[in-house]
Formats: C-alpha cells, structure tokens, sequence
C-alpha cells in the first residue's frame, strides 16, 4: 500500500493563495505593472511565500503535498526528483497550460507554444527549436547579435546612469533587431502594441484581446520580409507548417521584457559584488570579446546572469495540469486535470538543498553542478523548457561582457549588502545603475 | 591572598575575576631574553607576504618580520632569573623513580567529559605550535636506574635538547635558548610543514591542492626513515589519532581548494593554496578554542571566555556580521580587535610547552568498533597503534570504524598514577626506547622550567606549604612526600599539577590554566591573520564564510557521511559519542548509551 500523498491544511491553503497564488497574479502573469506600493509588498510576500512553505516542508516533508489554491487542490513538488518526473513528462501527462495560463496568454498569443498539446505542440515545438537553435553550443547568428548587443551597451553606458525603463527600451530595439530584423530597429508602436496586449492578459479573458489581429498583422510584414541578419531569416526554412508570427510573439515579450529585468538585476549583484565582479572581468580580459564564439564560452559571465535568475526567478511560480491519472515515482496517483506547481521562489532557495541558497554564486554554475539541478526552473527543464534558453545566455553574456568592460557599475537608490542574505525581491524600479569609468 | 577566580560566588563575578586575571598575566607574565630571534633589516614587505601566511611564518608582524619565525626561540611566562637550570639538581628526586612511584597508571582512569579524539587533537595542536627538535644524539643525560628496575639499558639515556643555534649553551644566570622547530603561530603547520621544503613535500601544485590519494588518504612517507608515517607537515610521535586527523584536514583542504577555485575561477594554484590554508588554519583555530576548550574546561564561566576569545579577539568584522556576542562588562576585558603583543612581542614559551605534557589523556587500550554493527573488530595497546606501526593498522580498518571508535572512547584523566604505561616504555622510529614520563620530568628541570611551587608564585597564585595541600588525596600526597623526602619547594611542576585538584568541570589543573587563558589569547591576539586581517577582502568571502560556517562536526561528516548516525545529534564532537548496539533486524543501530555519559575517574 502506498500512502497517499499529505494535505495541508484549510488555514494553510488560505494563506498560501494569499501569499504564493495571489501575489503571482496581482504581480502581473505576463507584463509586470508598475505599482511602486505594490512591489514592495511583493518582495515582503515573496519572503513569507519562502517561510510558508519551508514550514508545511518542515510539517508535511519533502514528499509532494497537496494544498489549497482558492478552490482547487493542487500539488505542490519540492523535491527535484518529483520535478524531473513532472517536467521530464510534458506536455503529456504533464501539461503546461492550466486554466489561468491559458486564459491569459490567449489574449495576446493564442497560438503560443507553451499552451499547446499533442501534434500542434510538437510541430511548433520542432519550428522553435530550430529558429532559436536550441541546444547549439552558439546560435548561427550569434556574430550578427552579438554587435546588436554591443551597440545597444554603448547606447546605454554614454548615459551614464540608467534606470529600468532605459534598459528595457534598449532590450526592446534588440529584440526587434534580433527577433524582426533591422528594419524594425526603430519600430516602437510594435512594443507598445504588444505590451497593451499582455497588460489585457492579466484579466485572463480566455480569448485574443482587441488589438490582436492588427498587432499580428503588423508583425508578419517583418516576417515575411525575412531579414537574414534576424531570426525571422529563418522562418523559411524551419520544419512544419507553422504560423510563424503566432509563435514570434512569445520571443519578443521573453527577450525584450524577461531577459531585459534579468540582466539589469544582475548588473545590480555585480554592482555590489566586488569578487564576482572581478570574476566576471578576469574571464572577459581573457579572451577576444568581438568573437562571437568566445563570447558563449564566458562560463562565469553566463553564471552571473543564472544565478540572478536564481535568486529572482522571473517565473516565481508555474504548474502544469495532468492529463489523465498518472502515477509518481513514489507509487501515488495524481488524479486526472490535477494541477501541479512548481515554486521556484522556494526551491531556489531551499536552505535544506541549496548550500548557496541566499548568496550571489555565479561560479555554481560555471564551476560546480547547479547546471545540473532539477531545482533551478527559472528556464523550467524538459522537453518543454525553455527552447530560447541557449540564445537568452548568449545575449545576456554578450551584454554583460560589454558593460564590465567598458564600465564599473554602481548601485544607486537601493542597497544590496553581500554579507547578508540578499532579499527575495528585487524591484526593477526601485534601483539605477550608475556606469564609473573603470 | 584574595579568593581565586572560581571561588567568586557568581559567574558574572568569575568572568570578571578571569579577564582581570589575564590582564596581569599579560602584564607580568611574558618575557624574552635577548637574541632570541634574528634581527631583520628593514626589508619592506612584498605583495605575497602581505597577502597571506608564509611557511616559515615570517611576516605574520610587519614591523618585526621574524617575529614567531620557526627556528626563532621560546620566550617566557616567568622571569629570566627563574629560569636558571638546577643542574645540580638535575636529577634530585630521581626522574625514573618520580614514573615509577607517581606516574605509571596502576589503573586506567577515564576522564569522562573528553574522548580519545580531544586526545588526539591536543597533540595535533601542540604540533601546530611548538617541537623543541630531536635532540643531541652525543650529548646525553644519564639518569641513574635502580637494581630491580626492567628499564632495558643502564643508565638510561636522555638526549640533552638542542639549544637554538648561535646561543650560548650555558649561560650562568639564566636558562639556554631553545628555538622552536615550528612556526609559533596558530598557523597548521603540523598540516602544511613549518618552512618551504616540507610545505612542498605536502603540495600537488595544482588547483592549489595537498597530496591525497584516490582513496583518501595521505600518501605514505616512502622515506625508510619515516616507515609507517604519512606525507604531512608535522610528523613526529606518529599514530593512529595524527593519521585521522591529519587526514581529515588535508582532505578539509582540498574541499577549500574546490570551493573557491569553483567561485574565482581566475585564482591559480599559488592563491588558491594560500586562501585555503588561511582558512584551514582559522578553522583549526576556532574549532579549538570555541569547541575543544569549552568540552575540556567545562566550567560556565569558561563557555562564555573561549566564545568570547574567539568572537571577540576577531575584531570589528566578525561582531557586525555574527552580532553581538555579549555585552556584559565582564567580559569587556576579553573582547578585543586590533593586533596586540601585550608585554613582549610574541612567541611561544617554555611554560607553555610544559603545562600541555598531558600525556596521560593517551589510554593504553584501545578497542575499535564496528560503525556498521557497533561490535568489537580488534582490541590494541597503544604501543601497536603508534609509530612504524600506524599505517598497518589504518590500512586495516575502515576510517569510519575508527573516528567511531575514538569518538567513543574516554580520553585518560590528567592526574597522577594514569601515565599510560606504553609511552613509559615508546619505541620511536628511530630505535630509541624513551620513558617519556621519566623524560618529561627532565625536560622540564633541563629548560629551567621552575619547580611547582616557583611556578606558581611566579603566577601569584599561592605555594603549598604542605604535602596536604598539593593534593585532596591523602595517599598520593603520602606518595608524593616520600618521594620527594619531605622537600615540598622540590615537587615538580608536572607532579605538583597531576596532583592537583581541578576546578570543577576541568580536564587539567588551575596552575595549567593559568598559562592557558594568558596564551590562547595571545595566539589569537597577536596573529594578524585572527585580527586586523581577518576579513573578507584577506580570506575571500567563501573563506570567511567557511570559517565562520564550519564546525567540526561539519569537517567530520562532509568527509566521513557514514558518521551520521552517531554525531548527527552530538552537541560536542569532543565529548564521548553514543555507544551504538547490534542491529535490529532490518531496522538501524539502537543508540544503547547516549554521547557524554562516560563515568570520569576522580580520585579525590
Ligand atoms: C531570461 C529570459 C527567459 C526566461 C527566464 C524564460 C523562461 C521560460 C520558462 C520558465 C518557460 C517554461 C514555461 C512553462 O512551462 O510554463 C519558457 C518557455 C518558453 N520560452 Fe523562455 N525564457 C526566457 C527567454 C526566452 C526567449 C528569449 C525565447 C525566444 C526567443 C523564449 C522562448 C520560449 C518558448 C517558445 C517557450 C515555450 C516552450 C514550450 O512550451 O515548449 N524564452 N521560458
Ligand atoms: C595527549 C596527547 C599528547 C600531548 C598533549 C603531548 C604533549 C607533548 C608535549 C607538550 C611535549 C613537549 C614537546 C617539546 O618539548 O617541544 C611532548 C613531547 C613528546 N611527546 Fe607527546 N603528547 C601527546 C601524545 C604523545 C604520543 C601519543 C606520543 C607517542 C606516540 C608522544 C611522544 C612524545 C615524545 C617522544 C616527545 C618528545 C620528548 C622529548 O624528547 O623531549 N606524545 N608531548
């Protein structure tokens, strides 16, 4: 007899919606809102969703539990071997669309990749993977991006202090150079346009939002322009017969907004960390920056932005939803239409697994086996993580290499103090980043 | 001649009495002849020497280079002039007969709160600090033995000890100089060697890692000289417990080579070496004094001086990032930061090395156990664990089987008639048969180590006037009497303090203590690299966080897992471990006596 996995319980489950399930929501699924008061409330429930669910660990173990999310139960996994079974096993049992995903992405990207199922997933699937270059030590187009990402650096640093809506600007005309071509450069309406959509996303409207069709439109010129020096080169010849300008509108919202707030946190742990920062320079003063191919080779560079993404997980929480009853590795069986999440808040930073879990430790990546770890989801794992993981890294170590090269980065209007447990949050609007000559 | 500390009704009155205690010993209490070490001239110190320790332990000062230097000589805890050798009396009472009547354990007698690991790490600390050498093979001493006596060889032969070189050898008014092969520095040298040809002995030169073999153990010394002996810093009066823990500790190394290589990936084998052995020393440092003296000096007020000495003595850096570690104005007097020498500038003393002669923690009996099952795999005297022997028998058994069998065991009580009787009769690597209970009574009166009563007038504490006073126990101090023909000014310093009462929860005397809480501080206070420079911008914040991190408990299990289920709810690794029994079918070892609950010997 197996026994079934424990319940936390009614009161638990109030407070983990109130404080794991709504902030998630109120946070904005898809496009972060700026609410200053907000945001600080956040970071304080990201802190209480660690301590609450480090004490129902502590009550119910480290086995899956289930737990009260408004009115369903879900499961939640923390162990990274429950997760490899989930994750390994998407989307099918484990699908990555549960119904507030699902509602929400339809309004600005009904056709998106992560909420599909069976043959409609795999072929879009095998499109992405091919564009992106999945699991390719270096993108084809590495060279072309990585002058994309130089320009947009000296862009930045002859500012000389910059703030988070300075950086996503200059993230938002690489992505389009990137993702669209050059000749989108300067194509702003396009941006605005997609960030209208996503804000009508977080009502979860369950259908395209006003404004897709035109928005849709208005991408296709460009991808059917196919600029070579672009992802949408590639387009023509990728597997499938694909509607390419549904699929494009997850790349641009991931790379102009989620790689943007990544890589600006990160320049902040740089800011206040002179070891890694010097670290992070010793590799780049190694090797030739204008070669694309060394770039990607920066492993404490890659490490810098990963263990941000650690730190901070862009995707505090995900789940996926079973198809059918399935069985866990432990013999328990999960009901069909279940949903299972995943707190990457938590389990990055689990005390009891994570001996880093409270520092800023880029060489756990380039030097030890946090690469290997099935409890870092910040990119999710399997079948269905991120296909745009590999190209992510590479702009980001792109992007870093040039800035601490030209620059020492200084912390403004926020502290960061290394000998203590960095915070749970990070607001990006709460801090800049001055450039010092170096 | 007011109330000694313990008797102060509280511990608050205790902690104070202590701090001023130690105040005037730093005060009265240190001394150096002249030339004791070279001077220097003037040089400016480089980068490297800056940065981090060096192996013969120069530069740790930088206004005095030499400074705890090996090869530079023993200072003093008494005044010069006391120190004038007794050659008259060199042998008066007869060294033999004071191990034959007073020091051979008729009995083995326990000590209770310690176990045979906290043995085993007093004397891998003594190697951290001090050797006085091997001695002049030509110039002995001869110490008359009585018809009767099984002693092998008449007279029985002692090695007189080098004097430090250049000095002369008798100086009318005052003890010779002898220097310390050692680094003084509370630097694990007995781990890394004192000076660059045995720190490169020790090295791989990659990855700024020590030599360890896939199967983690120390390389065996392939010098014919050294059979049985493993390639480490320190190698003398080798056996079972020096193998585990300098085993243990290069293996700590290692693990702090691959941590930090891993986080500045931009450090080569040179700085990688240097952090991790400003770490492993740090460490060793801590643990000895926050847990190895609080688990043999167990009275309240000493739990609150050493975590004091060691939070305190750190400094600003460490108080801010642990917080505060108590604020009482008792304790005041303790807490310190910056770099001091006190009275003299530092070294170790001749007192020092004598007060820590505990030779008789050493058991004569040694059981190994079984991790697995907890049953009794062989049973040794200590005469087979030791010397050319000591690789046979660790090649023998499981490492687990044998930390748990040291955990287990009680260390021997320091006092009278417990002086193990295999190191009464030790056959060293070299041949040499050595009484070392008959040698450390010589030794002591050889350095002009003042005999007890001297001692601890020179320490202010009072004379005993009386046989009766040296001692609760009226057959001892009968033994004693005789021995000593009535002369109670003659008593050694080791018989007058195996004799002693210790206060209440002590592993070792008051008189011992004394030296001790002047000492200990001092190697803490006087180190630049505990000090001043004990920091993260020196250690590297993965350093500092190691040492700050790491207990020794943590040591044991990151390298030996299998001891979980024994230490994993210890609380002092240095305490006897729980006892485990037989299996239950199926189910893990039942613990059948809990850690700390060996019966100590007190014979009074
Ligand atoms: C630092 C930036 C990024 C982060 C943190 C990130 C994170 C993630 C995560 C967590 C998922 C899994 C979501 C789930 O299963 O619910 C995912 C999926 C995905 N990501 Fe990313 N991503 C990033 C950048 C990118 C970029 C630049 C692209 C494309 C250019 C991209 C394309 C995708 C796609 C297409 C999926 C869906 C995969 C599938 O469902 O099979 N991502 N990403
Ligand atoms: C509890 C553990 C031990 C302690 C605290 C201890 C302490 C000491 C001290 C303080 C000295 C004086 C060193 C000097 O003159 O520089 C000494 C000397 C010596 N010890 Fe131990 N020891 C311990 C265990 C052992 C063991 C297990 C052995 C034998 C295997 C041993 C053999 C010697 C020898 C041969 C000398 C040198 C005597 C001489 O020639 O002056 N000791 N010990």
């Amino acid at each position: 007899m197996v026994a079934e996995y424990r319940h936390a319980s009614v009161v638990e489950g109030v407070r983990f919606t109130a404080q794991v399930g709504l902030p998630n929501v109120v946070q904005g699924l898809f496009k972060k809102r700026e609410l200053p008061t907000k945001v600080a409330a956040i970071a304080k429930a990201e802190a209480q969703g660690y301590a609450l669910v480090a004490g129902l660990v502590e009550r119910l173990g480290t086995d899956p539990f289930y737990v009260r999310v408004a009115t369903d139960e879900a499961l939640l996994l923390t162990d990274p071997a429950d997760i490899e079974h989930v994750l390994g096993g998407s989307p099918d049992p484990f699908a990555s669309d549960p119904e507030a995903k699902r509602k929400g992405m339809a309004a600005f990207q009904p056709d998106a990749l992560t909420i599909s199922r069976g043959d409609l997933w795999r072929t879009r699937r095998a499109f992405a993977e091919h564009v992106l270059a999945t699991g390719a030590p270096l993108h084809p187009l590495g060279p072309v991006f990585l002058d994309v990402v130089t320009d947009a650096v000296a862009g930045l640093v002859a500012l000389e202090e910059v703030g988070w809506e300075d950086v996503n600007d200059a993230f938002a005309r690489v992505t389009r150079r990137v993702v669209l071509g050059d000749d989108a450069a300067g194509d702003l309406g396009l941006t605005r346009q997609l960030g209208e959509l996503m804000a009508a996303g977080n009502k979860q409207p369950g259908k395209p939002a006003a404004g897709y069709d035109d928005f849709v439109a208005h991408l296709r010129t460009y991808v059917e322009a196919g600029d070579p020096k672009s992802l949408a080169g590639l387009v023509a010849d990728a597997p499938g017969d694909v509607d390419a300008a549904g699929q494009v509108i997850h790349w641009l919202f991931a790379m102009g907004d989620t790689l943007a707030l990544n890589l600006f946190r990160t320049l902040a742990l740089l800011a206040t960390h002179p070891e890694q920062l010097h670290e992070a320079r010793a590799e780049v003063g190694r090797v030739d920056t204008r070669d694309a191919g060394y770039v990607a080779g920066l492993d404490y560079v890659a490490g810098c932005l990963l263990d941000t993404m650690r730190l901070w997980p862009t995707t505090a929480l995900f789940g996926r939803v079973t198809t059918r009853d399935v069985e866990m590795p432990g013999g328990q069986v999960v009901p069909e239409g279940t949903q299972v999440l995943i707190y990457n808040v938590f389990n990055h930073r689990n005390r009891d697994r994570v001996p880093f879990a409270d520092r800023f430790a880029p060489g756990e990546w380039s030097g030890g086996d946090a690469g290997e770890s099935w409890l870092f989801n910040f990119f999710s794992h399997g079948p269905q993580g991120c296909p745009g993981a590999g190209l992510s890294v590479f702009l980001g170590q792109a992007f870093l290499a040039s800035v601490v090269d030209k620059r020492t980065p200084e912390l403004v209007g926020a502290t960061l103090d290394e000998s203590q447990p960095l915070p749970y949050g990070l607001d990006a609007f709460g801090f800049r980043i001055h450039f010092l000559p170096r | 001649m007011s109330p000694q500390w313990y008797e102060y009704p509280s511990l608050i009155l205790q902690t104070g009495s202590l701090a001023r205690l130690r105040a005037e010993l730093r005060d009265k209490n240190l001394f150096e002849a002249p030339k004791m070490r070279p001077k220097t001239d003037g040089a400016k110190p480089t980068e490297e020497v800056l940065r981090a320790r060096t192996p013969d332990g120069t530069w740790n000062d930088l206004d005095d280079p030499m400074i705890g230097a090996s090869g530079t000589g023993f200072g003093r805890n008494v005044p010069l002039h006391l120190t004038k050798p007794d050659r008259r009396r060199l042998l008066e009472p007869n060294p033999r007969l004071i191990s034959e009547r007073l020091m051979a354990r008729d009995e083995f007698k326990p000590a209770g709160i310690i176990n045979a690991l906290a043995a085993a790490w007093l004397q891998f600390e003594n190697h951290n600090w001090f050797f006085h050498g091997n001695g002049l093979p030509d110039d002995v001493i001869e110490v008359p033995v009585r018809d009767g006596d099984d002693w092998p060889e008449r007279p029985m032969r002692i090695r007189t000890t080098q004097p430090l070189a250049g000095s002369p050898p008798n100086p009318r008014d005052r003890a010779p100089l002898y220097a310390n092969t050692e680094t003084h520095w509370w630097d694990a040298s007995q781990i890394y060697g004192s000076g660059p040809d045995r720190q490169s002995e020790v090295r791989t030169f990659v990855d700024g890692k020590v030599k360890i073999n896939d199967d983690g153990r120390l390389p065996p010394s392939m010098n014919p000289d050294e059979a049985g002996l493993d390639i480490t810093g320190m190698r003398e009066n080798w056996w079972v417990g020096m193998g585990l823990l300098h085993t243990l500790f290069a293996r700590e190394h290692n693990a702090v080579c691959d941590e930090l290589k891993k986080n500045y990936p931009s450090f080569d084998d040179q700085r990688l070496f240097e952090v991790a052995w400003l770490v492993i020393a740090a460490l060793i440092a801590k643990i000895h004094t926050v847990e190895w003296t609080t688990c043999v000096l167990r009275h309240p007020a000493l739990q609150i001086g050493m975590n004091a000495n060691w939070y305190g003595a750190l400094g600003e850096t460490f108080r801010d990032r642990v917080g505060r570690v108590g604020d009482s104005e008792a304790l005041s007097g303790i807490v310190g930061s910056t770099k001091d020498h006190h009275s003299a500038p530092f070294s170790l003393t001749e007192e020092f090395v004598s007060v820590y002669r505990m030779h008789p923690l050493i058991p004569d009996e040694w059981e190994f156990h079984s991790l697995e099952s907890g049953e009794l795999l062989e049973t040794f005297d200590f005469t087979d664990i030791q010397g050319r022997s000591t690789r046979d028998v660790m090649d023998r058994h499981q490492m687990g089987d044998l930390w748990y069998s040291f955990g287990l065991a009680s260390a021997g009580a320091v006092c009278l008639h417990n002086y193990p009787n295999a190191l009464r009769k030790l056959t060293r690597i070299d041949g040499q048969v050595t009484d070392l209970a008959t040698l450390d009574i010589v030794r002591d009166r050889e350095r002009g180590v003042p005999r007890y009563n001297d001692f601890r007038e020179a320490l202010r504490m009072p004379r005993r006037k009386t046989f009766d006073q040296l001692t609760p126990n009226p057959t001892w101090a009968r033994e004693i009497y005789e021995v000593y023909n009535g002369d109670v000014d003659a008593v050694d310093l080791q018989v007058g303090m195996y004799a002693e009462k210790p206060p209440k929860g002590f592993g070792f005397s008051d008189t011992a203590f004394r030296i001790f809480i002047l000492m200990a501080s001092r190697r803490l206070k006087s180190d630049r690299f505990f000090t001043t420079d004990f920091r993260p911008e020196v250690y590297t914040k993965v350093g500092f966080d190691w040492v700050n991190n790491t207990s020794m408990k943590d040591v044991l299990l990151r390298h030996y897992p299998e001891l979980q289920p024994v230490i994993g709810d210890v609380e002092r690794v240095f305490a006897p471990w729980p006892k485990l029994g037989s299996p239950a079918p199926g189910g893990k070892n039942p613990v059948v006596r809990v850690a700390d609950t060996v019966k100590a010997y007190m014979p009074w």
